[in-house]
This record gives C-alpha cells, structure tokens and sequence, in this order.
C-alpha cells in the first residue's frame, strides 16, 4: 500500500500548487481596485500587489512543502482521502488566515489615508475673515486713539504727473 | 482645506504651557502655531476675537477663518496631530462627544489650580 502513500502526495501537491496559482491570480486581478484606493498612486499599488502576490507564493507553496509529510501509514483508499482532506483543509485555512490579515494591513493603510485627508471632525464654534495675506505683509495694529488733530500733509504728486496750475 | 492652524492659549497658566510645550512636541500633520492668548501678537492676528474669551477657554483659529473654542477646540487639535485623527474622529460622534467635552471642561477648571497669573486669568 506504499503506492497510496504516493499517490496522496502526488495529488495534494497538484491540487495545493493549482489552489494557490488561482487563489494568487485573483489576488493579483482584483486586488488592484482596492490597491489603488489604499494607496492613492496606481504605480505603487501594482509595485505593491506584485510584492505581495510572490510573497504569497514563497509562504503558501512554502508551507504545502513543509507540511507535505504524512507520518501514518496509510492502509486504504479512505485512509488516502482523509489524509488528503487533512492536508489540503489545512493548506486553505492557512492560506485564509494570510489571506485576512493581509486585507486587514492594507485597510489600515487606506483607513489612514482617507484620515489624513479628512476635513476636521468638529464644525467651527463660529467664523471670522480668513487670514488672506501672510502676516509680515498685514497692517500693525492700529492704535486705540484717534490721530492727532492737525493739518494733515498734503499728498505727493506722482512722479510724472503735472503740478496744479496756480 | 485647512492649512495651518493657531492655538491660543493661556500663557499665564502652567498647566497650560506644559501642556502646550508637550503637545507641541508631537508629530503634526497639519502645522500648529502657538500664540499667547490677549498677547499683542493675538490681537493684531485676529482683532475679530474678544482677548478675554480667548483667555477664557482654548480656542483655536484655523486659516480658513473656522474658530474652534472648547472642546471643539481640542478635538480640532487631535485632529491636527500625527496618530490621534482617528482618536478625534471618534470623539466626535454624537454618543462620545459628551465625554469629550466633559474631559475639556475638567481640565479647564483644573487649570485654575496653581495659576501664576495673578488677577489676568480668574475666568
């Protein structure tokens, strides 16, 4: 019955890598979308989505490897599938464990982004004239107190313009 | 959009500039300024706003002209700091916002405790 052994290995291995090539490729088509809102730069979120799908494929196909070996013989068919079963049930809940936490990463991403650039949470207590020049070019303070009484000086004639006839 | 923003505060108080001098240090995402509260620079800044409800409670002026006083005032200075946006996005909703203004007023009445200002700040 060593050929059962074999032939579990064989189709987990077949039906692991063909899990993970669909599971990645959807990844790739369809995490663009919410890549691009989280990010709000489309070149980057491709840069990332391609980072993140080959870090998918080094852990998943990593860990089918790893978790290839199956210590109990296997005396017949059912044993066969239910060692199969074990093996690949396993391989997909790890693979939706990443899966999640990986969305969950990126949605705080997005969520900051969209805080940075949210309005203030709290309507203002009221309004004044907004600032409109940069202070060092606003008028000083003016004083509390009338001008002196007095002649006031005459204005300067522009420099071309006629003086007044007399 | 806001740019930059102006917090008035009580200079008179120590509470207030430690807790100026702390909030200060944070990371902004949007640049906060600060001005002594019925300062001569207050004044000729905004001569719309009355010096002594300035000195009264913390107000903050945004360049879009928006005043925020009180809570409202502390919530829009969450608002401005690296990490606490979130913070005061939930302070903001109606059920919290109770408590975020209790908490305003109980550390503008702790800020009577110990003031160095003589009669200036008794408000």
């Amino acid at each position: 019955m060593e050929y059962l052994k074999l032939v579990t290995y064989l189709l987990y291995l077949a039906v692991s890598i063909v899990l993970t090539v669909w599971v990645a490729r959807t990844l790739l088509k369809n995490g663009q979308v919410f890549l691009d809102d989280a990010f709000a730069d489309e070149r980057l979120a491709t840069s990332v989505n391609h980072l993140l799908v080959v870090g998918f494929y080094l852990l998943n196909l990593g860990y089918v490897a790893v978790a290839l070996k199956i210590s109990e013989p296997i005396t017949d068919e059912s044993g066969a599938v239910e060692a199969l079963a074990m093996k690949l049930g396993t391989v997909l809940l790890v693979l939706g464990a990443v899966h999640f936490f990986n969305l969950f990463v990126l949605s705080r991403f997005r969520r900051r982004r969209l805080l940075e650039q949210s309005a203030p949470p709290v309507e203002p207590t009221r309004t004044i004239a907004p600032l409109t020049a940069p202070l060092h070019m606003r008028p000083p303070l003016m004083p509390p107190f009338p001008p002196p009484p007095g002649p006031r000086p005459e204005p300067r004639p522009e420099p071309g313009e006629m003086p007044p006839p007399q | 959009m806001i740019t930059r923003l102006t917090v008035l505060y009580d200079d008179g108080c120590r509470l207030c500039r430690t807790a100026r001098t702390w909030l200060g240090g944070r990371a902004q995402i949007v640049p906060l300024e600060f001005v002594a509260a019925g300062s001569q620079e207050a004044r000729r800044r905004y001569p719309a706003l009355d010096p002594d409800e300035t000195l009264a409670d913390i107000t903050v002026v945004a360049d879009d002209g928006g005043v925020y006083v009180g809570d409202a005032a502390w919530l829009v200075y969450l608002w401005a700091l690296d990490g606490y946006r979130g913070l005061a996005a939930r302070l903001s909703q109606p059920h919290l916002r109770p408590i975020a203004r209790r908490v305003a007023q109980s550390a503008g009445n702790l800020r009577g405790y110990r003031q160095d200002c003589g009669e200036t700040c008794d408000t």
